[in-house]
Protein backbone atom coordinates (compact mmCIF):
# COMPACT_ATOMS: atom_id res chain seq x y z
CA UNK A 1 0.00 0.00 0.00
CA UNK A 2 1.37 3.22 -1.15
CA UNK A 3 -0.81 5.89 1.03
CA UNK A 4 1.01 8.31 3.48
CA UNK A 5 0.89 7.67 7.06
CA UNK A 6 -0.69 10.65 8.03
CA UNK A 7 -3.64 12.51 7.36
CA UNK A 8 -3.48 15.56 4.72
CA UNK A 9 -2.28 18.60 6.17
CA UNK A 10 -5.52 20.47 5.84
CA UNK A 11 -7.35 18.56 8.12
CA UNK A 12 -7.95 19.06 11.90
CA UNK A 13 -6.47 16.07 13.77
CA UNK A 14 -9.45 15.33 15.59
CA UNK A 15 -10.59 13.58 11.88
CA UNK A 16 -8.69 10.28 12.89
CA UNK A 17 -10.83 9.96 15.80
CA UNK A 18 -14.37 10.32 13.91
CA UNK A 19 -14.71 6.78 13.02
CA UNK A 20 -14.43 5.81 16.24
CA UNK A 21 -16.79 9.04 17.64
CA UNK A 22 -19.35 7.17 14.81
CA UNK A 23 -19.20 3.63 16.04
CA UNK A 24 -18.92 5.11 19.76
CA UNK A 25 -15.96 3.19 21.05
CA UNK A 26 -13.66 6.13 22.33
CA UNK A 27 -13.41 6.71 25.97
CA UNK A 28 -15.02 9.32 27.69
CA UNK A 29 -12.01 12.04 27.79
CA UNK A 30 -11.59 11.40 23.42
CA UNK A 31 -15.05 11.47 23.00
CA UNK A 32 -15.44 14.82 25.33
CA UNK A 33 -12.83 16.50 23.19
CA UNK A 34 -14.34 15.65 19.78
CA UNK A 35 -17.78 16.64 20.72
CA UNK A 36 -16.18 20.03 22.09
CA UNK A 37 -15.01 20.32 18.96
CA UNK A 38 -17.93 19.23 16.48
CA UNK A 39 -19.61 22.35 17.94
CA UNK A 40 -17.49 24.74 16.51
CA UNK A 41 -16.18 22.96 12.92
CA UNK A 42 -18.23 22.54 10.13
CA UNK A 43 -15.76 20.53 8.44
CA UNK A 44 -15.39 18.08 10.75
CA UNK A 45 -19.28 17.88 11.35
CA UNK A 46 -19.44 17.44 7.47
CA UNK A 47 -17.01 14.65 7.80
CA UNK A 48 -18.69 12.94 10.67
CA UNK A 49 -22.00 12.94 8.61
CA UNK A 50 -20.44 11.08 5.96
CA UNK A 51 -19.21 8.62 8.33
CA UNK A 52 -22.23 7.76 9.68
CA UNK A 53 -23.74 7.60 6.24
CA UNK A 54 -20.79 5.18 5.23
CA UNK A 55 -20.57 3.04 8.18
CA UNK A 56 -24.89 2.40 7.36
CA UNK A 57 -24.28 1.88 4.13
CA UNK A 58 -21.25 -0.77 4.85
CA UNK A 59 -23.58 -2.81 7.53
CA UNK A 60 -26.61 -3.07 5.11
CA UNK A 61 -23.98 -4.46 2.60
CA UNK A 62 -22.50 -6.90 5.29
CA UNK A 63 -25.92 -7.85 6.57
CA UNK A 64 -27.09 -8.51 2.79
CA UNK A 65 -24.00 -10.50 2.33
CA UNK A 66 -23.72 -14.58 2.86
CA UNK A 67 -24.24 -16.42 5.73
CA UNK A 68 -22.65 -20.13 6.97
CA UNK A 69 -24.62 -22.93 5.53
CA UNK A 70 -27.18 -24.28 7.91
CA UNK A 71 -25.68 -27.72 7.75
CA UNK A 72 -21.82 -26.12 8.46
CA UNK A 73 -22.39 -25.33 12.56
CA UNK A 74 -23.69 -29.04 12.87
CA UNK A 75 -20.65 -30.80 10.89
CA UNK A 76 -17.96 -28.30 13.07
CA UNK A 77 -19.72 -29.11 16.40
CA UNK A 78 -20.05 -32.52 15.59
CA UNK A 79 -16.58 -33.44 14.78
CA UNK A 80 -15.54 -31.39 17.95
CA UNK A 81 -18.09 -33.61 20.17
CA UNK A 82 -16.07 -36.22 19.02
CA UNK A 83 -12.80 -34.44 19.61
CA UNK A 84 -14.49 -33.53 23.37
CA UNK A 85 -14.97 -37.39 24.34
CA UNK A 86 -12.23 -38.49 23.31
CA UNK A 87 -10.00 -35.21 25.74
CA UNK A 88 -12.54 -36.99 28.74
CA UNK A 89 -11.59 -40.30 27.64
CA UNK A 90 -8.02 -39.36 28.38
CA UNK A 91 -8.48 -37.27 31.37
CA UNK A 92 -10.51 -39.89 32.83
CA UNK A 93 -7.59 -42.46 31.94
CA UNK A 94 -4.95 -40.58 33.00
CA UNK A 95 -6.56 -39.43 36.27
CA UNK A 96 -6.74 -42.05 39.25
CA UNK A 97 -8.66 -39.84 41.27
CA UNK A 98 -12.34 -41.54 41.71
CA UNK A 99 -15.15 -38.86 40.47
CA UNK A 100 -18.10 -40.20 41.94
CA UNK A 101 -19.04 -42.04 44.85
CA UNK A 102 -19.29 -45.32 45.28
CA UNK A 103 -18.08 -48.34 46.91
CA UNK A 104 -14.75 -49.40 47.75
CA UNK A 105 -14.91 -52.71 46.11
CA UNK A 106 -16.09 -50.78 42.70
CA UNK A 107 -13.35 -48.25 43.12
CA UNK A 108 -10.60 -50.90 43.12
CA UNK A 109 -11.77 -52.39 40.32
CA UNK A 110 -11.69 -49.26 38.48
CA UNK A 111 -8.44 -48.48 39.55
CA UNK A 112 -7.25 -51.72 38.39
CA UNK A 113 -8.98 -51.52 35.06
CA UNK A 114 -6.70 -48.31 34.67
CA UNK A 115 -3.82 -50.39 34.75
CA UNK A 116 -5.06 -52.45 32.00
CA UNK A 117 -5.10 -49.29 29.79
CA UNK A 118 -1.63 -48.97 28.19
CA UNK A 119 -1.76 -51.82 25.18
CA UNK A 120 1.54 -53.49 26.15
CA UNK A 121 -0.08 -54.45 29.64
CA UNK A 122 -1.65 -58.02 29.11
CA UNK A 123 0.93 -58.66 26.90
CA UNK A 124 3.68 -58.33 29.95
CA UNK A 125 0.95 -60.38 32.20
CA UNK A 126 0.60 -62.97 29.71
CA UNK A 127 4.36 -63.40 29.22
CA UNK A 128 5.20 -63.19 33.20
CA UNK A 129 2.39 -65.77 33.45
CA UNK A 130 3.96 -68.51 30.84
CA UNK A 131 7.56 -67.17 32.35
CA UNK A 132 6.21 -68.52 36.03
CA UNK A 133 4.34 -72.08 34.43
CA UNK A 134 8.09 -72.90 32.31
CA UNK A 135 10.07 -72.20 35.73
CA UNK A 136 7.55 -74.16 37.46
CA UNK A 137 7.45 -77.39 35.45
CA UNK A 138 11.55 -77.06 35.24
CA UNK A 139 11.28 -77.26 38.71
CA UNK A 140 9.59 -80.44 39.06
CA UNK A 141 10.77 -82.45 36.26
CA UNK A 142 14.27 -82.26 38.23
CA UNK A 143 15.38 -85.66 40.14
CA UNK A 144 14.85 -84.90 43.80
CA UNK A 145 18.16 -85.68 45.90
CA UNK A 146 18.48 -89.16 47.33
CA UNK A 147 19.69 -88.56 50.90
CA UNK A 148 22.03 -91.69 52.65
CA UNK A 149 20.64 -91.50 56.02
CA UNK A 150 23.02 -94.41 57.04
CA UNK A 151 26.00 -91.99 55.76
CA UNK A 152 27.44 -89.00 57.74
CA UNK A 153 26.04 -85.76 56.44
CA UNK A 154 28.76 -83.27 56.15
CA UNK A 155 28.73 -79.68 56.05
CA UNK A 156 29.53 -78.64 52.46
CA UNK A 157 30.84 -75.15 53.04
CA UNK A 158 32.40 -73.42 55.50
CA UNK A 159 30.57 -70.69 55.48
CA UNK A 160 32.97 -67.78 55.34
CA UNK A 161 35.66 -67.60 53.28
CA UNK A 162 38.74 -69.81 52.47
CA UNK A 163 42.45 -69.70 51.48
CA UNK A 164 43.66 -73.23 50.26
CA UNK A 165 47.12 -74.23 51.46
CA UNK A 166 49.22 -76.72 49.65
CA UNK A 167 50.78 -78.82 52.79
CA UNK A 168 52.97 -81.40 52.92
CA UNK A 169 52.95 -83.58 56.07
CA UNK A 170 55.27 -85.26 58.28
CA UNK A 171 56.02 -89.25 57.17
CA UNK A 172 56.23 -90.06 60.89
CA UNK A 173 52.79 -87.38 62.07
CA UNK A 174 49.80 -89.85 63.27
CA UNK A 175 46.41 -89.51 61.78
CA UNK A 176 45.43 -88.23 65.63
CA UNK A 177 47.71 -85.28 65.07
CA UNK A 178 46.18 -84.50 61.66
CA UNK A 179 42.91 -84.75 62.81
CA UNK A 180 43.71 -82.19 66.08
CA UNK A 181 45.44 -79.63 63.02
CA UNK A 182 42.18 -79.69 61.26
CA UNK A 183 40.14 -79.14 64.35
CA UNK A 184 42.63 -76.49 65.69
CA UNK A 185 42.79 -74.77 62.59
CA UNK A 186 38.89 -75.09 61.49
CA UNK A 187 40.48 -76.44 58.08
CA UNK A 188 39.50 -79.45 55.93
CA UNK A 189 41.36 -81.67 53.65
CA UNK A 190 39.69 -81.15 50.03
CA UNK A 191 42.41 -83.12 48.17
CA UNK A 192 45.12 -85.57 48.35
CA UNK A 193 47.48 -86.41 48.44
CA UNK A 194 49.07 -86.33 45.27
CA UNK A 195 51.80 -88.21 43.82
CA UNK A 196 54.18 -86.28 45.97
CA UNK A 197 52.41 -86.94 48.87
CA UNK A 198 50.80 -82.83 49.13
CA UNK A 199 47.36 -82.56 50.37
CA UNK A 200 45.08 -79.43 49.51
CA UNK A 201 43.46 -77.54 52.89
CA UNK A 202 41.01 -75.08 53.07
CA UNK A 203 40.67 -72.87 55.79
CA UNK A 204 38.87 -69.73 56.98
CA UNK A 205 40.77 -66.73 55.78
CA UNK A 206 40.46 -63.77 53.75
CA UNK A 207 42.34 -60.92 53.67
CA UNK A 208 46.31 -60.57 53.78
CA UNK A 209 46.69 -60.51 57.14
CA UNK A 210 44.65 -63.67 58.65
CA UNK A 211 46.16 -65.44 55.72
CA UNK A 212 49.49 -64.83 56.90
CA UNK A 213 48.49 -66.07 60.68
CA UNK A 214 47.34 -69.19 59.47
CA UNK A 215 50.41 -69.36 57.18
CA UNK A 216 52.31 -68.45 60.45
CA UNK A 217 50.22 -70.57 62.92
CA UNK A 218 50.82 -74.00 60.23
CA UNK A 219 54.24 -73.34 60.46
CA UNK A 220 54.46 -73.72 63.92
CA UNK A 221 53.17 -77.27 63.78
CA UNK A 222 56.06 -78.89 63.04
CA UNK A 223 55.81 -82.45 64.49
CA UNK A 224 53.03 -82.42 61.71
CA UNK A 225 53.79 -80.26 58.68
CA UNK A 226 56.76 -81.03 56.87
CA UNK A 227 55.85 -78.21 54.58
CA UNK A 228 53.13 -75.39 53.89
CA UNK A 229 52.41 -72.36 51.92
CA UNK A 230 49.87 -70.66 51.24
CA UNK A 231 47.18 -71.10 47.26
CA UNK A 232 46.93 -67.51 45.63
CA UNK A 233 43.54 -67.50 44.17
CA UNK B 1 -23.75 -29.05 36.95
CA UNK B 2 -25.75 -26.47 35.06
CA UNK B 3 -25.27 -27.08 31.26
CA UNK B 4 -27.15 -24.37 29.56
CA UNK B 5 -25.56 -21.78 28.76
CA UNK B 6 -27.47 -18.73 27.55
CA UNK B 7 -27.21 -14.86 26.47
CA UNK B 8 -26.74 -14.14 30.40
CA UNK B 9 -23.06 -15.94 30.56
CA UNK B 10 -20.47 -13.76 29.91
CA UNK B 11 -18.43 -14.78 27.28
CA UNK B 12 -15.23 -14.98 30.22
CA UNK B 13 -17.73 -17.21 31.58
CA UNK B 14 -18.14 -19.39 28.46
CA UNK B 15 -14.63 -19.70 27.65
CA UNK B 16 -14.05 -21.01 31.24
CA UNK B 17 -16.33 -23.45 30.59
CA UNK B 18 -14.94 -24.55 27.20
CA UNK B 19 -11.50 -24.48 28.77
CA UNK B 20 -13.36 -27.75 30.98
CA UNK B 21 -14.46 -29.22 27.62
CA UNK B 22 -17.90 -27.69 28.38
CA UNK B 23 -19.22 -28.71 24.84
CA UNK B 24 -22.62 -26.76 25.45
CA UNK B 25 -20.61 -23.79 26.26
CA UNK B 26 -18.68 -24.13 22.87
CA UNK B 27 -22.09 -24.04 21.21
CA UNK B 28 -23.33 -20.73 22.52
CA UNK B 29 -20.11 -19.21 21.99
CA UNK B 30 -19.74 -20.60 18.36
CA UNK B 31 -23.95 -19.31 17.99
CA UNK B 32 -22.25 -15.71 18.58
CA UNK B 33 -19.93 -15.66 16.85
CA UNK B 34 -20.21 -17.64 13.75
CA UNK B 35 -21.65 -15.09 11.38
CA UNK B 36 -20.07 -12.54 12.45
CA UNK B 37 -16.65 -14.48 11.68
CA UNK B 38 -17.69 -15.90 8.37
CA UNK B 39 -18.27 -12.59 7.45
CA UNK B 40 -14.63 -11.54 8.40
CA UNK B 41 -13.71 -14.27 7.03
CA UNK B 42 -15.13 -12.75 3.47
CA UNK B 43 -13.74 -9.74 3.72
CA UNK B 44 -10.01 -11.96 2.24
CA UNK B 45 -11.73 -14.72 0.54
CA UNK B 46 -14.45 -15.00 -1.91
CA UNK B 47 -15.31 -18.57 -2.43
CA UNK B 48 -17.76 -19.83 -0.04
CA UNK B 49 -16.09 -23.30 0.44
CA UNK B 50 -12.53 -21.41 1.18
CA UNK B 51 -14.34 -18.95 3.57
CA UNK B 52 -16.72 -21.88 5.28
CA UNK B 53 -13.40 -24.16 5.56
CA UNK B 54 -11.89 -21.38 7.29
CA UNK B 55 -14.59 -20.67 9.46
CA UNK B 56 -14.85 -24.25 10.18
CA UNK B 57 -10.57 -24.35 11.23
CA UNK B 58 -10.98 -20.91 13.59
CA UNK B 59 -14.09 -22.37 15.82
CA UNK B 60 -11.92 -25.79 15.97
CA UNK B 61 -8.62 -23.42 17.04
CA UNK B 62 -10.55 -21.88 19.19
CA UNK B 63 -12.26 -24.89 20.89
CA UNK B 64 -8.48 -26.63 21.15
CA UNK B 65 -7.09 -23.49 22.27
CA UNK B 66 -8.94 -21.75 24.47
CA UNK B 67 -6.97 -22.57 27.56
CA UNK B 68 -4.02 -20.91 25.98
CA UNK B 69 -6.14 -17.51 26.01
CA UNK B 70 -4.19 -14.98 27.39
CA UNK B 71 -6.83 -12.40 28.63
CA UNK B 72 -4.15 -9.20 27.06
CA UNK B 73 -7.43 -8.66 24.73
CA UNK B 74 -10.83 -9.37 24.33
CA UNK B 75 -12.12 -12.54 23.89
CA UNK B 76 -13.56 -11.33 20.20
CA UNK B 77 -10.45 -9.55 19.39
CA UNK B 78 -8.58 -13.45 19.91
CA UNK B 79 -10.85 -14.93 17.80
CA UNK B 80 -10.97 -12.90 14.88
CA UNK B 81 -7.03 -13.09 15.15
CA UNK B 82 -7.12 -16.61 14.48
CA UNK B 83 -10.07 -16.39 11.67
CA UNK B 84 -7.88 -12.95 10.24
CA UNK B 85 -4.75 -15.88 10.46
CA UNK B 86 -7.04 -18.55 8.84
CA UNK B 87 -8.26 -16.43 6.16
CA UNK B 88 -4.76 -15.54 5.16
CA UNK B 89 -3.80 -18.52 5.09
CA UNK B 90 -6.64 -19.70 2.86
CA UNK B 91 -5.98 -16.62 0.31
CA UNK B 92 -2.33 -17.83 0.15
CA UNK B 93 -3.81 -21.37 -0.79
CA UNK B 94 -6.34 -19.86 -3.28
CA UNK B 95 -3.97 -17.07 -4.83
CA UNK B 96 -2.31 -20.98 -5.98
CA UNK B 97 -5.53 -22.19 -7.40
CA UNK B 98 -6.60 -19.01 -9.17
CA UNK B 99 -10.47 -19.96 -8.37
CA UNK B 100 -12.75 -16.75 -7.80
CA UNK B 101 -16.18 -18.05 -7.08
CA UNK B 102 -18.77 -15.21 -6.13
CA UNK B 103 -20.60 -15.37 -3.14
CA UNK B 104 -23.98 -15.78 -3.08
CA UNK B 105 -25.72 -12.41 -2.06
CA UNK B 106 -29.01 -11.71 -0.45
CA UNK B 107 -28.92 -8.26 -1.62
CA UNK B 108 -31.71 -9.34 -3.93
CA UNK B 109 -34.15 -10.51 -1.52
CA UNK B 110 -37.15 -8.97 -0.35
CA UNK B 111 -37.51 -9.71 3.38
CA UNK B 112 -40.98 -10.02 4.55
CA UNK B 113 -42.87 -7.25 6.67
CA UNK B 114 -40.99 -4.18 4.92
CA UNK B 115 -42.32 -1.70 2.33
CA UNK B 116 -40.72 -3.32 -0.27
CA UNK B 117 -39.68 0.08 -2.33
CA UNK B 118 -38.00 0.24 0.68
CA UNK B 119 -36.98 -2.53 0.72
CA UNK B 120 -35.41 -2.41 -3.23
CA UNK B 121 -33.66 0.69 -3.12
CA UNK B 122 -31.69 -0.87 0.55
CA UNK B 123 -30.70 -3.53 -1.31
CA UNK B 124 -29.52 -1.46 -4.08
CA UNK B 125 -27.39 0.76 -1.89
CA UNK B 126 -26.54 -2.18 -0.48
CA UNK B 127 -25.87 -3.92 -3.91
CA UNK B 128 -23.59 -1.01 -4.66
CA UNK B 129 -21.73 -0.68 -1.30
CA UNK B 130 -20.87 -4.13 -1.96
CA UNK B 131 -19.36 -3.22 -5.17
CA UNK B 132 -17.47 -0.58 -3.72
CA UNK B 133 -15.64 -2.41 -1.25
CA UNK B 134 -15.04 -5.38 -3.55
CA UNK B 135 -12.87 -3.21 -5.39
CA UNK B 136 -11.18 -1.66 -2.39
CA UNK B 137 -7.56 -3.18 -1.75
CA UNK B 138 -7.51 -5.97 0.95
CA UNK B 139 -6.12 -4.16 3.71
CA UNK B 140 -9.03 -1.18 3.13
CA UNK B 141 -11.73 -4.07 3.24
CA UNK B 142 -10.70 -5.33 6.21
CA UNK B 143 -10.45 -2.37 8.08
CA UNK B 144 -13.68 -0.28 6.86
CA UNK B 145 -15.56 -3.64 8.12
CA UNK B 146 -13.70 -3.82 11.59
CA UNK B 147 -14.75 -0.37 12.08
CA UNK B 148 -18.29 0.20 11.18
CA UNK B 149 -19.73 -3.52 11.06
CA UNK B 150 -17.82 -4.55 14.14
CA UNK B 151 -17.25 -1.71 15.41
CA UNK B 152 -13.73 -2.37 17.27
CA UNK B 153 -12.34 0.24 18.86
CA UNK B 154 -8.90 1.74 17.45
CA UNK B 155 -6.18 0.15 20.00
CA UNK B 156 -8.50 -3.94 19.34
CA UNK B 157 -7.77 -3.29 15.48
CA UNK B 158 -4.49 -2.37 15.87
CA UNK B 159 -4.05 -5.45 18.20
CA UNK B 160 -5.95 -7.46 15.88
CA UNK B 161 -3.44 -6.33 12.32
CA UNK B 162 -0.61 -6.00 14.36
CA UNK B 163 -0.01 -2.04 13.40
CA UNK B 164 0.74 0.87 14.96
CA UNK B 165 -2.31 3.03 15.95
CA UNK B 166 -2.04 5.88 14.44
CA UNK B 167 -1.37 3.54 11.29
CA UNK B 168 -5.14 2.63 12.24
CA UNK B 169 -6.68 5.78 11.99
CA UNK B 170 -5.34 6.96 8.99
CA UNK B 171 -5.69 3.59 6.83
CA UNK B 172 -9.70 4.00 7.52
CA UNK B 173 -9.17 7.88 6.57
CA UNK B 174 -7.98 7.06 3.06
CA UNK B 175 -9.75 3.61 2.92
CA UNK B 176 -13.11 5.77 2.95
CA UNK B 177 -11.77 7.89 0.45
CA UNK B 178 -11.11 5.13 -1.69
CA UNK B 179 -14.23 3.77 -1.08
CA UNK B 180 -16.46 7.35 -1.84
CA UNK B 181 -14.63 7.21 -5.24
CA UNK B 182 -15.58 3.55 -5.96
CA UNK B 183 -19.24 4.96 -5.07
CA UNK B 184 -19.31 7.56 -7.73
CA UNK B 185 -17.87 5.51 -10.14
CA UNK B 186 -20.03 3.05 -9.92
CA UNK B 187 -23.09 5.55 -9.36
CA UNK B 188 -22.12 7.28 -12.77
CA UNK B 189 -21.19 3.82 -14.57
CA UNK B 190 -17.70 5.25 -14.80
CA UNK B 191 -15.61 2.10 -15.49
CA UNK B 192 -13.19 1.74 -12.40
CA UNK B 193 -9.35 1.60 -12.55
Amino acid sequence: MTEPNSLPPHLHPTVALLPWYANGTLSEADRAAVSTHLQECLSCRTELDELVGVGKQIKQAVSAGPMPSTGLAQTVLSRIRQEGQRGQEEVRRTSPVMTEPSSLIANIDRWLRNLFVPQWVPTLVATLFVAQLGILLWTLSQPIPSVDVGGSITSRGLGSPTTRFKIEFQPAASMQQIQTLLQDMRGRLIDGPNADGIYIMVIPASDPTAIEQRLQALQSRHEVIRHVEALRP
Amino acid sequence: MDTTYGQSNTEQELLASVVGGHMAAFEELYRRYDKRVFRYICTFLHDRAAAEEALSDTMLAVWQGAGSFSRTSRISTWIFGIARHKALDAMRRNVRRQQEVELDTAADLVHPGTNPIDQIQRNQVADLTKKAMDRLSQDHREILYLVFYEELPYEDIALLLGIPVNTVKTRVFYAKQQLRQHLSSLQSGEPVT
